[in-house]
């Protein structure tokens, strides 16, 4: 659905004697029903990438299609559901109006915007805030308000830029569940955020930018951990001997007494668990130390 | 489907009220005070109508400025567009429409002043002449700070010294000055605003054709702009 060739963008100062390439050389395609993450340190390109994808800015060099035409076409054509990083809208504007206007310009039939307003409100908990003005609303509830208007369209393409960014947990969490139940075969996702955790639990697969290059696109998501190598850390009593004969590698954790690393692939990591738990050892916990792609990440940003 | 958007023209007709609408009101019902003070005391000289249609003339000039006055740029300065703009519609045919609600407001506003005005003196207003010098005003202000708004939030006084430079060279003119050279050249570049004077008889023919060729080539101007050149400045403006 998403064809990203040679990408390139380069802003320039007014006279030209200086120049920033924000993004070099970036391909990427995202099929349909995918949800690719976008993970990177401030100023690798994520919000210039996305900024491109909704045909705000035109690429320096390369191109961009969206369902086989330029990015402005395929907007102005069938819409977007976006979440900017930082919702700007009018001051003044209430809570409902602004869901109501959104729906209108989201093509939603008349007799329906009503309807639909309350049907996003009440997704979003927004119900108190209704009549609020914008300029009254909290960070967490201007977030939310974000997300409401975003996905008041049925788009296909959804595009988030740090959509958890101010929301508490508790919202952090109704917001995977919103992702999940946003994936459908048709619906392309894109969310750039700086939270690996939450790239890993809702993309497919998560492209790692720095310094506007895309260095690596790792695999997200349940079946990525069986693509390769984990270290978990694992808590047993009674276990020292077995540990040391299942796990050659495990190294004890410091300062602590009855805490291991293991390093495997997570078959063989569940083997070995079925070993110990057979040789009478007692696992209190057993849990990934850090996530592969925590470890793509800073593999992809340190250079190595 | 339209890429305009239509079904949005009540919410943008509210903006303009809430927005542009308070100003003209304000300087309407102050515009209507002159108009009737000032024919009041010159009638009898036989140049009320011209004095009336004079002021109304400013009136009409300041309500065009605050209905188009950061049309474009303060949605793009606040960052507005960036949600607006990733609904299916096209930008130029937005702010199109955007500019017709703020003409119709203007051409609604001159004939409720107008009509105040004419009552209040017992002066007859010569209607179609209000609205057809009205409408070519609208076309050639709006359409100068709607092409000024897409690249200045100054749009306004960017409009106003052009209006003032107009002037100021037309009232050289009369004197015999800035006929030629840059000043002359000068004049003949800027808006011709001396033909949709409402003290002035409407252009006809051949002006007439220039005014509106000069007013439509400014909307479209602006609508290329938008058209042509990127939305955003950078990744986040």
């Amino acid at each position: 659905m998403i064809e990203i060739a040679s990408l390139g963008k380069t802003y320039r100062s007014l006279i030209g004697s200086r120049t920033v390439a924000a993004l070099q050389d970036v391909s990427l395609t995202i099929a349909q029903g995918e949800v690719v993450g976008v993970a990177g340190p401030n100023g690798a390109g994520k919000s210039t990438l996305i900024s491109i994808l909704l045909g705000f800015l035109q690429p320096t060099t390369g191109q961009v299609r969206i369902a086989g035409v330029p990015p402005r076409r395929f907007v102005e054509r069938h819409g977007t559901s976006y979440l900017p990083e930082l919702l700007l809208l009018p001051p003044r504007w209430t809570v409902e109006s602004a869901l109501q206007r959104h729906a209108t310009l989201a093509r939603i039939p008349a007799e329906d915007v009503s309807k639909r307003t309350e049907q996003i409100v009440e997704w979003l908990g927004l119900g108190e805030h209704r009549k609020k003005q914008i300029r009254q609303l909290s960070k967490g509830t201007l977030q939310r308000l974000g997300l409401a208007q975003s996905l008041i369209g049925d788009s296909d393409l959804v595009v988030f830029d740090e959509p958890t960014h101010g929301l508490d947990p508790l919202w952090t969490q109704r917001f995977r569940d919103i992702v999940r139940e946003l994936r459908r075969p048709g619906r392309c996702m894109f969310i750039a955020s700086h939270d690996l955790d939450e790239l890993e639990r809702l993309a497919d697969r998560v492209a790692i930018l720095h310094q506007g290059r895309l260095e690596r696109v790792v695999a997200a998501g349940a079946g990525s951990a069986e693509e390769g190598p984990v270290v978990y850390r694992l808590a047993a009593s009674g276990a020292a001997a077995a540990i040391a004969r299942v796990f050659p590698s495990a190294t004890l954790v410091e300062g602590r007494n009855n805490e291991w690393r293991v390093r495997g692939r997570v078959a063989e990591l569940n083997r070995g668990l079925g070993e110990l738990i057979a040789a009478g050892a007692v696992v209190l916990s057993f849990a990934p130390e850090s996530s592969r792609l925590e470890a793509e990440f800073r593999a992809a940003v340190e250079g190595r | 489907m339209s890429a305009m958007p239509i079904r949005y023209l009540g919410w943008m007709t509210w903006d303009v009220v809430r927005g542009p609408g308070l100003g003209m009101v304000i300087s309407g019902v102050v515009s209507g005070f002159v108009i009737s003070t000032v024919t009041v005391v010159t009638t009898g000289s036989g140049g009320e109508t011209a004095v009336f249609l004079s002021i109304l003339d400013f009136t009409v000039t300041l309500f065009a400025l605050l209905a188009t006055a950061g049309m474009v740029s303060s949605d793009f300065a606040q960052g507005y567009y960036r949600t607006l703009f990733s609904r299916p519609m096209s930008p130029p045919l937005y702010y199109l429409l955007r500019w017709i609600v703020g003409g119709l407001a203007v051409l609604l506003a001159a004939t409720l002043v107008g009509l105040a005005a004419a009552a209040r003196v017992g002066a007859e207003l010569p209607l179609t002449h209000v609205l057809l010098q009205a409408s070519l005003l609208y076309l050639l202000v709006g359409g100068l700070v709607f092409v000024l708004s897409t690249f200045s939030r100054r749009d306004w006084l960017i409009g106003i010294l052009v209006i003032a430079a107009h002037a100021g060279l037309g009232a050289a003119r009369t004197f015999g000055f800035a006929t030629s050279g840059i000043a002359g050249l000068l004049y003949r570049v800027l808006p011709p605003f001396g033909p949709v004077d409402m003290g002035e008889p409407a252009p006809r023919g051949v002006t007439l054709v220039y005014v509106l060729s000069y007013g439509l080539a400014l909307v479209a101007a602006a609508l290329a702009i938008i058209r042509f050149r990127p939305l955003a400045r950078g990744a986040r403006e």
